[in-house]
Formats: structure tokens, sequence, C-alpha cells
């Protein structure tokens, strides 16, 4: 067992002095191996979802609940959820899939105020946060408290209603779990005379728009009866999303741990090979390797 | 191993720098899943391309270090496709 382990992870003489992984045939049957795989998941995702897919358990009550934790904290009302905002954030959701956008204001200009306004919601202040990538709701809520900006949404004093929507679907080229969270405060107009509209979302100058003015987004199937998501609860058997992550963290530590002793032991014992340059390797491996686990999580808007 | 490093420090800073600026760019355009895989590819075929160039200057260039290169440069990049979950 050990000298089989020795065989493939240190150079030794009994593998020509370079660990058997890294040679071209081992390499070649490994590339290989994962394109057959990532191939063969992309299809069981699509047709068994049951089996594989992303694993999610977030729902509106859950976030409604965290959300009015925080707001606690600080002394402020408790937010109640309102179907109009909910409404409105599932439009809004199946915008975003629709059109193939992740932003607050989608490319072809329609603002977060027109879904709002379009549920039948008439505000006097409104706001919207926007999630991906997560998959349950405190990971969600955490990640909005933590930024400056989405917190002022959640702990604002202006708001005394939120809707939520929790969807899935394929979002800017990779599936996907989207969260998006809709404040909002009623127009009475015989108790406030607001001279302005109150519209935020966590990014600075937005531009005010005539709703008169804006594009209709929706269809007539939309406009009828939109589908109102309080919860996303997906258990497949497998969990896409976690499995290829940690297949791949444990094959990038494996090879950049290979290259290292690799690059140690050949040094030490001076022996000439006619190979790349072993920190080339690890440079490139070590970059991608930092980069996914950064940036692998979920994020907001 | 010390001298052999040294000498081709310079290479390696390029290389380093390279990655750190493509860190940076995945960072800023996460979310965005299809110009991050462009970046990654660029990343990728920016390792490969220093790799032969540096190796074309201070040795020969032989096939197999043609091929070691552009393999582990494939396995970088689909694990990445993996890592991101693309």
């Amino acid at each position: 067992m050990f000298s089989f382990l020795r065989h493939l992870f240190v150079p030794h003489h009994t593998n020509n002095h370079r660990p058997k992984v890294l040679h071209h045939q081992s390499l070649f049957v490994l590339v290989i191996a994962l394109c057959i795989i990532s191939v063969s998941s992309t299809l069981v995702r699509r047709d068994y979802p049951a089996v594989l897919s992303i694993t999610a358990d977030i729902s509106a009550q859950e976030l409604l609940t965290l959300t009015n934790k925080e707001r606690e904290k600080e002394g402020l009302t408790p937010l109640r959820l309102n179907d109009q905002l909910s409404t409105a954030a599932t439009l809004k959701a199946d915008h975003m899939f629709t059109k193939n956008y992740w932003a607050h204001i989608a490319p072809d200009g329609t603002t977060p105020w027109l879904f709002i306004r379009n549920s039948g919601y008439e505000y006097l202040y409104a706001g919207e946060n926007l999630a991906r990538g997560f998959t349950t709701a405190p990971e969600v809520v955490t990640a909005w408290i933590h930024s400056p900006s989405h917190k002022e949404n959640m702990l604002s004093p202006n708001y005394n209603e939120v809707g939520f929507a929790i969807k899935t679907g394929e979002l800017t080229g990779s599936d996907t779990v989207l969260v998006v969270e809709m404040f909002g405060t009623k127009y009475i107009a015989q108790e406030q005379q607001p001279t302005t509209l109150g519209q935020t979302f966590p990014t600075p100058a937005i531009p005010r728009v005539s709703f008169e003015a804006s594009v209709n987004p929706f269809n007539d199937e939309q406009r009828g009866a939109p589908e109102i998501v309080a919860s996303l609860e997906n258990r497949p058997l497998i969990d896409s999303k976690s499995t290829t992550r940690n297949i791949a963290l444990f094959i990038f530590i494996l090879f950049i741990g290979v290259l290292i002793i690799d690059a140690i032991v050949i040094g030490r014992k001076q022996v000439t090979r006619i190979v790349a340059h072993n920190i080339d390797h690890i440079i490139f491996l070590t970059a991608l390797l930092i980069a996914g686990i950064l940036i692998g999580k979920g994020v907001i808007l | 191993m010390n001298s052999d490093f040294m000498k081709h420090i310079w290479y390696y800073c390029v290389s380093f720098v390279v990655a750190s600026v493509c860190i940076l760019l995945l960072f800023l355009v996460q979310g965005d899943k299809n110009m991050q895989i462009v970046i990654v590819l660029g990343l990728t075929l920016f390792y490969i391309t220093w790799g032969l160039l540096h190796h074309a200057i201070h040795h020969n260039i032989p096939l197999k270090i043609v091929i070691e290169y552009v393999l582990i440069g494939s396995l970088g990049f689909i694990l990445s496709l993996f890592l991101f979950n693309f």
C-alpha cells in the first residue's frame, strides 16, 4: 500500500522520478474523466433533478423572522409580510430569469419600483435587496446584514412591510437560487401627503423613473396570476453544488501538494529531468483554488 | 533548487502578478458566470503561453513540455468549472 501511494505521489525510481499522477497519461485520463463527469452531471441535473440538483432550504417565513430579529435588536418595529410585495418580488425574479440579468435595474431600464406598482402596491417608501447562490435563510440574512447598504434597507424605520420571492433557475450562465426581498410602506393619501417618494436599494445614485413612461415588462400570462413562492425546499439525493465543489477542491489540493513534494524531493536529489517548471503549475493552480474558495459562495446585490 | 528558483524569479513574479490580478477580477465580476469563465480561460491561456515562452527562452521546448502545460492548463480550467459551479 505504502509503495503504491509513493508510486502515485512521490518521485521515485519506480515512477521514473516523477509522481505517477503527474505523468501525461494520468493527467490525460483525469481530464477526460472530469469532462465526462461534467457532461453527465449536466444531463442528470436536467433530467433527474430529484437525484442531482442544488440543495436549498429557504422560506419567506424564516427570512422574515431573521430580518425581524435584526430589527428587534435595534428597537425597530417588526416588518409584516405583504402578499403584494411578495408578488412584486416574484415578478422581479421572473424578469431576471427571463431577461438573464443580475442587477437592480434591468438592461432595458426596468426598475424594481415598476414591479411594485404593477403588483398593486402604492408605496410611500420602497426598497430592494437581492441575493443569489445561498442555500439557507441564515446565510442570506447574514450576508445582507454584513453589507452596510443592505443592512440599511433591513433596519430602515421607513419600512413596515416586506415581501420575498425564492426561485431557482439558470441566471447568467449557472443554476442558482435567487432571493428577492422587497421592502415597502403603503402610501395612504388621507393620512400622508408625501412630496417625494422614497426608493432605495443598495446601490447609490439611482435615477428617478417615471412609471407611466416605463415599458410594461410583463406578458399577459405573468400579469394574470403570478406565482408567489413563499419557500423553497429542494433536497435532492446528491447536492450538485457541494459535490462538484468538494471534488474540485480535493483534486486542486492534491495536485498542488504533489507538485510541492515533487519540487522539494527532486531539488534535494538533484535529479535531471525534462519536465516543465513546477512553480508555474503551483502558481496557476493555487490562484484558481484561492479564487474558487473566495468567490464560490453566494453573492448579494 | 534555490539558485534555479532565483534564475527564474522574474518569470514567477510576472505569473504571480497576473494570477493575483485575475483573482481580483474574478472577485469584481462575481455573479456574472460568463465573465468569470472568460477570465479563467484568459488565465489558463496566459499560463500556457508564458510557461512555454519561459521554456523556449531558457531551455529547449520539446513536445513533452508543451503537452504538460496544455494538460495542467486543461485540468485547472475544468476544475475551475467545478469549483465555481459553472
